[in-house]
């Protein structure tokens, strides 16, 4: 088609909904006027200010002395904050295979497939561990992936995010593999500052996971989160929770970047 | 409080409903009238949570336990019926503002207020674990206060997770930011007792007295890690108390002092009498008012707004009602007691721009500070309040006057938006005030912001306080909205702007927020239409510069999402606010194929953009949304600016059809020509003057108006302005937005853009 049908300019609403979700958006009067609202000179005040050009701030103080220089002490420090089945839950357990081959990274590529590709000359380590909560019989499983990537400079992992961001403009439509789609993909991007000061930049993504089991098609919501401290990032993905029992994504995905988040600041943070 | 919903019965189980309270996902919270005639807060609790038995269970103990619960500084049990198809529970209603609503208005308590308010929370809290019951969501707006002592409200009967504002998370009962450590860490309902309460009540108390929860606040999974992780910020709280706020506040509930000791700890020292006035004065009063508000709710009328009436216009028993004095004259009777009085005091620091225009406009108006309220000792001596009016031939004392303010940004980086906005605003209120045939009279009060989203918060709580104010135009930046929208939420006042254009504004369930122009989401189509069109491009290079934040953000992410869907070609890039230049990312959107770019960020850096583009040789199409309509743009890009095309909300009067008479005017009076977004602001003033003019005198209340404002439509000289009842969001209807482009070293207006490619 060459031309837009006006009732295509509707086509924004889903970004409004969106927008709900991701916790950027948040400090919100409920409506019901009971939340808790940001008050008069409160910290979170400091909201972003679109109108001007701002060089954001970082969050995090790696101790440059404690950050990983081989391939060996990062790979080891990626092994030390990638959650491990059991903790995300009692009942979690691993995927086979469990973790990443560490000479790879996740890659997308031109159509929108990600495969794992040898590690680029920035990374200097990439795990990621793959569990799963089962629901019980005929009701599928809540799968989680956490993974760490250490690159060898900040502004390397700074890229990093910005390919995501970037992804998500060029492939709302995603193959992670063979039968597995996520579909209606959003994004927002929050650099320390905006939004958040936990993390020197965080991107959140929310969409749709789709897996065709035995002809049919299963849909959950799919969460992606990646948060950037120095010059690593760690990502959470949550899939497949649905229906009764079931944790919801946000929960556990905030589980695994809140733990995992602190496990980094003790292992690289300035130790004054 | 919000008229009932439409959905709403008119009575449940013999209580009249009158109106909602407050509403979430577990139930409703109405204003009800008991067949007694008593008020009571009744909380409805929806039936799909009823049909699960344990809920109904729980239910029932609670209501049980709470039954017992005799404490003068807990709401009352009235009556309850967990059986019932949606269970319900009836309170006594409390007419006092919250915790929240007082500190946010008049700032933090002083130290014997607080003690006395810690004092009465705590033994609230002994005598509700006595009995067996936890509270599980203690926060500022959960304390409601009345003259003689605090009284906690909306207890934990059978509260679930869904019974959460922030539970989009799904982590967590209670609210973020006065969680104890064990409710953020997911230990379930049994991890969480009364020592969690404590806590809460170390935060409630922290917040009172220094205006700040001691986890800060923001974004949930940053308050949870730092009530985790994290000591609390106690700045600011009296050395005599920090201490056992601190030992409330422990990580481990072990520790932590029960309620009964916390009460004991803060057991007045002295006399031991609990004075009659515990509360500061302005607090005082604002409970009070409310008390009295409280009185009044028999006359509550069952509909905001008489939608008919609204758009009715000039004529019928509007106009008669409208030039009585009684009654709505007590609004303008400030101003015009003050009319003779002399501008006397200098304005503030930044305030210049708007004293400079005041001291160069026409000898025959006058200005006049506002002495009388609260307002300006409210808002030290910083900013200059000052309350302006047209008196021209044609107002006459006779006639009631209606107060609105302008929140804008007049000394801060949007200063230019700012001023223009000020001068349409104020075109607007001359204009109305030399009809003969108006029923009221305008006085106007300017604010400048700065843009600065903390003074625009401080901005808002002031003109939300004055009590005069009946809508608010304004304001300038995206970050100031974002900032004031809670605050004009919670006093309802009316809040229209015709800059911000944030779509998440229009999702964050502001009551009276109006945004007059289509939101920033809506651009990319006029954007698309254009360079696909007119401009013949193929392949569309889109730039999001992280450094525009959302605004980036929402122009980038929407007009890739179109092209996507629309199986259009498209190059998106992502750049860094923090890293690098922009030429690696010139350098693949060629390589991608683009024949044309979209630069979806700010002047600044859309300049240095323009600039490597420029210096690359690629001599495309190249586009932009409203970020880039400033002179500041075309000045430091120079020839690398001639040819972009800009996308923006705002159009030029000087070549719009229907707005000659604004132009000379606004020639005649600012020796100048008008710039952008002066002509929109003129509509939205001329907008709330409409709306309020077809309002009765009686019912010319700020809720009143916010509902007229939404239900109306109104045709101004740019655009003809409708807007969602729900959200205050314009309706779409493909006009509003309008190209610019760059030529010769100015903006030159080319006339309204379309969202559709002709043919």
């Amino acid at each position: 088609m060459t031309t837009a049908r006006p009732g295509a300019l509707r086509a924004a609403a889903p970004l409004l909904a969106f927008c709900v979700l991701a916790a950027g958006c948040s400090a919100a009067p409920d409506g019901g006027g009971e939340s808790a609202s940001p008050s008069k000179g409160s910290p979170s005040a400091k909201a972003p200010e679109p109108s001007r050009s701002t060089e954001p701030e970082g969050a995090f103080a790696a101790d440059p002395d404690r950050l990983p220089r081989t391939r060996a002490e990062a790979l080891a420090l990626a092994r030390a904050v990638a959650f491990r089945p059991e903790e995300w839950g009692a009942d979690f357990v691993a995927l086979a295979p469990g973790e990443s081959d560490p000479g790879t990274w996740a890659v997308l590529d031109d159509d929108c497939r990600w495969s794992r590709e040898p590690l680029p000359d920035g990374v200097l380590a990439a795990v990621s561990r793959y569990s799963e909560l089962p629901l019980g019989e005929g009701r599928g499983a809540v799968r989680v992936t956490a993974a760490v990537t250490v690159h060898t400079t900040e502004a390397g992992a700074d890229t990093r995010l910005s390919t995501t961001l970037e992804e998500a403009m060029r492939c709302p439509e995603q193959e992670i593999r063979a039968g597995e789609r996520i579909t209606e993909l959003n994004s927002v991007g929050r650099p320390a500052g905006q939004g958040q000061n936990y993390a020197d930049d965080s991107v959140f993504e929310m969409g749709t996971h789709v897996r065709s089991v035995d002809g049919r098609a299963l849909t959950s919501p799919y969460h992606w989160t990646v948060d950037r401290l120095g010059p690593v990032t760690i990502a959470v993905s949550v899939r497949g929770t649905t229906g009764e029992g079931s944790p919801e994504a946000t929960s556990v995905s905030s589980h695994g970047t809140v733990t995992m988040r602190s496990r980094l600041v003790d292992l690289l943070g300035e130790t004054s | 409080m919000h008229p009932p919903h439409s959905s709403d019965p008119a009575s449940i189980a013999g209580h009249r409903l009158l109106g909602r309270l407050g509403a979430g996902g577990m139930g409703v919270v109405h204003l009800a009238r008991s067949a007694g005639g008593a008020l009571v807060a009744l909380k409805v609790v929806h039936a799909e949570f009823a049909q699960d038995g344990g809920f109904r269970e729980r239910f029932r103990r609670e209501v049980d336990t709470l039954r017992r619960v005799r404490s003068p500084w807990v709401v009352p049990f009235v009556a309850a019926d967990p059986d019932a198809p949606a269970p319900w529970l009836a309170t006594a209603f409390v007419a006092g503002p919250s915790l929240e609503e007082a500190v946010a208005a008049h700032g933090p308590l002083p130290p014997a207020s607080a003690r006395a308010l810690g004092r009465r929370l705590a033994e609230a809290l002994r005598d509700v674990h006595a009995a067996g019951l936890v509270h599980r969501d203690v926060k500022p707006a959960n304390v409601l206060l009345a003259l003689d002592g605090p009284r906690l409200i909306d207890f934990g009967i059978a509260r679930e997770p869904e019974d959460t504002a922030l539970t989009a998370t799904g982590l967590v009962v209670g609210t973020p930011g006065f969680l104890a450590p064990e409710q953020v860490q997911g230990g379930g309902r049994d991890a969480i007792g009364p020592p969690s309460d404590v806590f809460a009540l170390g935060c409630v108390l922290a917040y009172a007295q220094t205006g700040r929860p001691p986890f800060g606040t923001g974004p949930v999974d940053a308050l949870l890690f730092r009530a985790v992780h994290e000591s609390p910020d106690l700045d600011g709280v009296p050395e005599e108390s920090a201490d056992l706020l601190r030992r409330c506040l422990e990580k481990d509930p072990a520790p932590r002092p029960s309620a009964a000791e916390v009460a004991r700890a803060l057991a007045a020292p002295r006399d031991g009498a609990d004075e009659p006035h515990w509360l500061p004065e302005a607090v005082t009063r604002l409970v009070a008012d409310r008390a009295a508000a409280g009185a009044a709710l028999p006359d509550i009328e069952p509909t905001a707004v008489d939608a008919g009436a609204a758009g009715r216009g000039e004529d019928g028993a509007t106009d008669a009602d409208g030039t009585g004095t009684d009654g709505a004259g007590t609004d303008g009777a400030g101003t015009d007691g003050a009319a003779g009085r002399p501008p006397e005091a200098a304005p503030a620091d930044g305030d210049e721009e708007a004293e400079r225009e005041e001291a160069d406009g026409p000898g025959r108006r006058r200005f006049l500070l506002l002495t009388g309220g609260g307002a300006l000792a409210a808002g030290g001596g910083a900013l200059a309040l000052w309350r302006w009016r047209d008196g021209d031939g044609g107002t006459s004392a006779a006639r009631p006057a209606h107060t609105i303010a302008l929140q804008a940004d007049l000394s801060g980086d949007a200063r230019r938006t700012g001023t223009a906005q000020l001068r349409g605003v104020r075109l607007a209120v001359q204009e109305f005030n030399a009809r003969r045939d108006a029923p009221f009279t305008l006085s106007l009060v300017v604010r400048d912001d700065g843009g600065d989203p903390q003074r625009a918060a401080a901005t808002a709580e002031e003109l939300a306080a004055d009590s005069s104010v009946l809508a608010v135009v304004g304001p300038t930046t995206e970050a100031a909205a974002e900032a004031v929208l809670p605050v004009y939420d919670r006093a309802l006042l009316p809040l229209v702007s015709v800059t911000a254009g944030a779509v998440k504004l229009l999702v964050l369930g502001a009551r009276s927020f109006v945004q007059a122009r289509p939101h920033n989401s809506l651009l990319p189509f006029f954007l698309s239409a254009h360079l696909r069109g007119t401009a013949g491009s193929r392949t569309i290079g889109i730039v999001n510069d992280r450094a525009a934040g959302d605004y980036g953000w929402e122009i980038a992410g929407t007009l890739s999402k179109l092209l996507n869907q629309g199986g259009h070609p498209y190059v998106p890039k992502v750049v860094s606010g923090r890293y690098g230049g922009f030429g690696p990312a010139i350098d693949a959107l060629l390589a991608g194929g683009a024949d044309s770019v979209v630069f979806a960020g700010l002047h600044e850096r859309g300049a240095r953009f323009a600039r490597t583009l420029h210096e690359r040789g690629f001599t495309g199409p190249r586009a932009a949304a409203h970020g880039l309509l400033d002179p500041r743009f075309v000045e430091a890009a120079g020839e690398a600016a001639e040819g972009w095309v800009i996308a923006a909300p705002a159009l030029d009067p000087a070549e719009h059809p229907g707005a000659e008479r604004f132009t000379a005017a606004h020639r005649a009076r600012f020796d100048a020509p008008p710039a952008p977004f002066a002509a929109e602001a003129y509509d939205a003033t001329g907008l709330v003057a409409h709306a309020l003019r077809g309002l009765a005198a009686r019912r010319r209340t700020r809720g009143n108006l916010t509902a007229a404002i939404r239900g109306t439509s109104y045709r101004g000289i740019t655009q003809t302005l409708s807007f969602s009842e729900e959200n205050g969001s314009r309706t779409i209807d493909g006009t509003g937005v309008h190209l610019w482009r760059v030529a010769g070293g100015r903006l030159r207006y080319t006339g309204p853009g379309t969202p559709v490619i002709p043919g």
